[in-house]
């Protein structure tokens, strides 16, 4: 015997919707898939390591390539992340002498042109090196994002439908209100 | 999740992006002291002169002496541009001039040669 009843999970106001209720009416339109998949489990292995959830649905080739492209771009991430703050770490000893050099000018001891002049291209170098290894950094972070979205995608797309579980939850939004059900099967 | 996280923090801390140079002030220089000479040798001593082209933003001079490696290291400071004492025996000779501000000119070399 299957019975259905339903519980209302959301709100109803007649006041002007608040700046925030469509990003939680976004947000749980985001969840609709998310529970879709829930059953299956290859969206949190996916969720959880790039690569699992393909794994799980037996395209072992392309979870090869996640899996891989993720771990590249992570490595990738933490070296040129670590390479970054270095040579910020540089840049701002740099900056520091300089800033002491002018200083001991003012107190009255001698620093020679060349050393100023020295001290000066060291710091423009060093700022210029944070620049470029800021760039690679961002450059793998968003390599890392977009593999790993791409793989929540992906496997998302190959998830066997299931229409009984697609329809558990559902949202009805009108200018004054945003109704979301949830349907208990039982 | 975990990851994902710290790579989105990670890319909203940009740790020098706030960070100015340091600017250099419009400093005034000192001309390089040019024909470091050494005049006199003595048992304790060696007298030295040399010319600077505008002396008018010189505030002293330092005088240093060399190793037989080459490696300078300061002996003296003076206001005179001729004729300096220096209680330093060795054969060769650097002369900078400071100017009001501080800033210390390039060294000028002059080797003592023996009458």
């Amino acid at each position: 015997m299957r019975n259905s009843f339903q519980k209302t999970l959301g709100w109803a106001t007649k006041r002007r919707p608040a700046r925030w209720q469509p990003v939680v009416l976004v947000s749980l339109c985001a969840l609709l898939p998310a529970q879709a998949l829930a059953l299956d489990g290859a969206f949190y292995r996916s969720l959880a390591i790039p690569g699992t959830g393909q794994a799980h649905q037996g395209h072992m080739a392309k979870a090869a390539v996640f899996a891989g492209a993720a771990v590249l771009s992570g490595v990738g991430l933490t070296v040129s992340a670590v390479q970054y703050n270095q040579a910020v770490d540089r840049f701002r000893r740099e900056k520091r002498a300089l800033a002491a050099l002018l200083d001991g000018l003012n107190s009255g001891q001698v620093a020679s042109i060349e050393e100023i002049n020295t001290r000066d291209a060291a710091m423009r170098a060093a700022l210029d090196d944070a620049d470029t290894r800021l760039v690679w950094r961002n450059a793998f972070l968003i390599s890392l994002v977009s593999v790993y979205t791409l793989n929540i995608v992906d496997v998302i797309r190959n998830q066997p439908h299931d229409p009984d579980v697609a329809l558990r939850y559902s949202i009805d939004a009108n200018r004054e209100r945003v109704l979301v059900t949830r349907s208990f099967r039982f | 999740m975990v990851g994902l996280a710290g790579t989105v923090l990670l890319a909203a801390c940009s740790r020098h992006g706030d960070d100015d140079l340091v600017a250099i002030p419009v400093l005034v220089l000192a001309p390089a002291p040019d024909s470091v000479v050494v005049t006199t040798i003595s048992a304790t001593e060696f007298d030295l002169t040399w010319f600077v082209s505008d002396p008018s933003n010189v505030l002293f001079y330092r005088v240093y002496g060399s190793d037989f490696f080459g490696n300078l290291f300061f002996a003296d400071s003076t206001a005179q541009n001729s004729a300096t004492a220096v209680g330093v025996l060795v054969p060769i000779f650097g002369v900078s001039s400071v100017s009001t501000d501080y800033v210390e000119s390039s060294v000028t070399l002059g080797v003592a040669t023996i009458p």
